[in-house]
């Protein structure tokens, strides 16, 4: 027979067992399979050998891999290799408006804010740093008042959490092309700032910029490399000043400046101390400090899973924003701390398509407010400015809910299982809600049959289930336009009541009506063509468009295919509903009666349900929104597309169990 | 001799693999002291002498010394800055048996004795043990003492 060693166990008792097979073979010696004899202590310096080797093998194949390295240096080092540079810790941002005001004579009109300025906050009775990263300059409003604005005239200054680190550096003192090392693990490399002085003692400096935010890269490039070394700390390199950008001359002093910061320890930091009184220009004043938006966005470094999952995404799109899912690879590596989920599309997959722009839908965390959302959009606009190959617009759009009802239906068998009929349903209703617990993001489809198959293994007492299917959008049936055109024309005197007549008249195109009211009761000081004139202009905006991101059921002459929650309209508890065997909507009342004939529309094809505008005076439930629910043509699956998200309300949804003595 | 015999496919191949003889059983082991004969080839140890050597390789292994056998061993250099007193001695019987019971079975342990000589600083061990196989008795002395 012949004597095979198998060669790809690992462990050390299948080699060692393996050896012992193949001595099996033999006459020789015989004692192998006593652990004290001789030729077992030997077999135990060749297992152990083999076991050692096999190992050492086997670690360096799997950190040879992006997708099997288990060490952050590796993946670290192996995302570099494809153009990836992972995510440094990032610190917390806030946004403040900061303001003083003084009467000091005389002093300068414009007084600037240095870089770097201290500002102090508690987290959990831990105090952080937070530091200006630029100057900002404010001017006299001739009373002594001055506000601090960006360079873009916004006063939302941002502060980032951080202790101020400079590390200098003399070029060419030790080698050519040296790698400067930075020893520092809790580097933000966003705020790193480079500066490269011709001489030791220079104050001319020419600043660099970070090679990621580039898009071309010649020997003149004033560009620096900053990236993660193997022991976790950093490493500062410049160009070879021949085809990869410039190299510092020799002599010349480099200084990197950056915050070291404590990432998502300091986030939710919101009362912001100045550490001292801003002094120059003339005066010596203490800051006043109005927090906008908490400190958010902090966060540690890029785990090696994150690295793993995004590098590939990356690397596919060279930094270069051109296809939808650039901006998706992108917006994520520069965003992911404020970021849940991103969806892109081209303008061209809209119901309605636009050609040359890019659709960017973003599901923020729940801890970043309006300021902070506003700044990121600002900042992927700018993004796109820097690596569009072509000039695309970025078009924003919030997240849309839609949401699913479900109403479960179940026989069970109560001889089959101790527990009762109250515990299975609940059991059954637990499985829906579970179900969606993954769903609120982007790309999460609905599956009925996927549904109902963990529902029917539930329990053994659940013989078979089904479950209709509705979606639902929300939407609040009032003219922000129009009552914002009502509020400027009435300088917000009007009471709501009034404000409610003013709407009721202008969605029944009442508009001579309407302006008569404002005019005649003098709550205008326009005149009364103008009133018409305004009024009538937000009119073509009291229809509303609901967008299902499905088609709907075709009419139907037993079933209603629409359905809202109820609300209250002209005194009466109404709802709307379909017409059967018809598109149109009617408003019914809780007692059947038809409050409007036609108060919309639906296109089952589209998926569109046209709603025109009413005006109730209230909403059941103390809701400011109706629930408009409808039958999808196809039940089994909803598919969102673009910037829907899925989501289940529970409220609406119900479990119904049907008792049957049958057990198969 | 082993001795091969041949199975039926229907009792599942066994012919494959090699049945031994319980009476034909040689201890056949390598020796630990790998002397060479003129040949060249190292001398092996047979039957009461291979089941010798793995005893006192047994008693002379410490624990943790054999990979993944944390256990394997008698483990007396444990007992090295023990005192000197009269329960060392059942201390290392009782060491010596469990090392023995568990990892030697082809040996019978028949009597333990340990003698000290406290002024010399060593412990020797007498150990007479049957093998089992061929109930020849066989008798290991080894003496644990300071080098220096």
């Amino acid at each position: 027979m012949a004597t095979t060693i198998k060669s790809t166990a690992l462990d050390f008792s299948s080699i060692k067992n393996n050896l012992k097979n193949h001595l099996a073979n033999q006459t020789e010696f015989s004692d192998y399979n006593f652990e004290a004899s001789g030729l077992s202590n030997i077999l135990d310096v060749l297992a152990y050998n083999t076991h050692i080797n096999g190992l050492i093998a086997n670690f360096a194949l799997n950190e040879s891999y992006l997708n099997t390295a288990q060490l952050r240096s590796s993946a670290v080092s192996l995302a570099e290799g494809i153009g990836y540079t992972p995510n440094t810790d990032t610190s917390a941002q806030a946004l403040v408006r900061i303001s003083f005001t003084t009467s000091t004579t005389p002093r300068d009109s414009i007084i600037s804010l240095p870089a770097f300025t201290e500002f102090t906050a508690v987290v959990d009775e831990i105090t952080y740093t937070f530091q200006t990263t630029q100057s900002f300059f404010a001017t006299d409003n001739g009373s002594g008042y001055y506000e601090f604005l960006t360079t873009t005239g916004s006063n939302l200054i941002p502060l980032r959490e951080g202790s101020r680190k400079t590390k200098t550096f003399l070029a060419g003192e030790y080698e050519e092309n040296p790698v400067y090392v930075i020893p520092d693990t809790k580097l933000d490399a966003a705020t790193a700032t480079v500066n490269i002085f011709p001489s030791a003692t220079s104050t001319d400096a020419t600043a660099y910029q970070n090679i990621n935010n580039i898009s071309t890269v010649s020997a003149s490039t004033t560009a620096y490399v900053l990236k993660e070394s193997p022991n976790g700390n950093f490493e500062l390199s410049f160009g070879d000043g021949v085809t990869f950008g410039n190299a510092p001359e020799t002599g010349s002093r480099i200084e990197i400046t950056y915050l070291s910061t404590n990432g998502a320890d300091a986030n939710s930091a919101s009362t912001f101390t100045p550490s001292s009184s801003l002094s120059g220009g003339g005066v010596t004043t203490p800051l006043t400090v109005i927090t906008s938006s908490n400190a958010s966005g902090g966060q540690a470094k890029q785990t090696i899973e994150s690295i793993r999952k995004n590098a590939p995404f990356q690397y596919v799109s060279q930094n270069r924003m051109v296809t939808a899912e650039d901006y998706t690879a992108l917006i994520k590596k520069n965003y992911s701390t404020f970021i849940q989920d991103i969806s892109t599309w081209g303008g061209e997959d809209n119901a309605e398509p636009e050609f040359g722009a890019v659709y960017v839908s973003i599901l923020f965390n729940d801890n970043v407010d309006q300021s902070t959302k506003d700044s990121i959009k600002r900042g992927i606009v700018d993004l796109g400015n820097q690596l569009a190959i072509i000039s695309f617009k970025v078009r924003f759009v919030d997240p849309v809910q839609t949401f699913i009802e479900l109403d479960t239906t179940f026989q069970f068998n109560p001889d089959l299982t101790d527990k009762n009929l109250n515990a299975i349903t609940n059991q059954v209703t637990t499985v829906a809600a579970n179900y969606f617990g993954a769903f609120g993001l982007f790309n999460k489809s609905f599956r009925r049959s996927n549904l109902l198959t963990l529902v029917d293994e539930s329990s053994t007492a659940v013989l078979s289930s089904r479950a209709d299917v509705r979606i639902q959008r929300r939407f609040t049936p009032t003219a922000p336009s129009l009552i914002a055109v009502i509020n400027q024309l009435t300088l917000n005197s009007l009471e709501a009541a009034q404000i409610n007549n003013v709407v009721g008249l202008v969605s029944k195109r009442k508009f001579d009506s309407a302006a008569s009211f404002l005019v005649n009761g003098e709550y205008t000081t326009s005149n009364f063509t103008d009133v018409k004139n305004k009024l009538a202009a937000t009119a073509s905006n009291l229809t509303q468009v609901i967008e299902f991101p499905t088609s709907i059921a075709s009419p139907d002459d037993i079933n209603f295919i629409i359905r809202s929650t109820e609300f209250t309209l002209n005194g009466r508890l109404s709802f709307l509903r379909n017409k059967l065997s018809s598109n149109a909507i009617q408003v019914i009342a809780a007692n059947g009666d038809v409050v409007i004939d036609n108060v919309g529309s639906y296109n089952a094809g589209t998926g569109a349900v046209t709603i025109d505008f009413f005006n109730p005076s209230s909403i059941a439930g103390g809701r400011t929104d109706i629930k408009l629910s409808v039958v999808p043509s196809n039940p089994s699956a909803v598919s969102p597309i673009r910037n829907d998200i899925l989501l289940f309300d529970p409220d609406r949804s119900s479990t119904t169990a049907l008792i049957v003595t049958v057990d198969n | 001799m082993a001795t091969n015999r041949v199975f039926s496919n229907e009792d599942g191949k066994l012919n494959e693999f090699t049945l031994i003889n319980a009476r034909d059983k040689l201890y056949k082991d390598i020796d630990l002291s790998f002397t060479a004969k003129p040949s060249g080839e190292i001398f092996k140890k047979q039957d009461a002498a291979a089941v010798k050597q793995a005893v006192k390789n047994l008693l002379l292994t410490n624990h943790l010394e054999k990979p993944f056998e944390p256990n394997f061993g008698g483990n007396l250099r444990g007992l090295l800055f023990e005192l000197a007193d009269e329960d060392i001695d059942d201390e290392i019987v009782d060491d010596v048996v469990y090392a023995i019971e568990r990892y030697e079975p082809r040996a019978r342990i028949l009597n333990i004795s340990v003698s000290e000589t406290a002024d010399y600083n060593s412990i020797s061990i007498k150990i007479e043990f049957q093998v089992i196989s061929t109930e020849e008795t066989v008798e290991l002395n080894t003496t644990l003492s300071r080098l220096r």
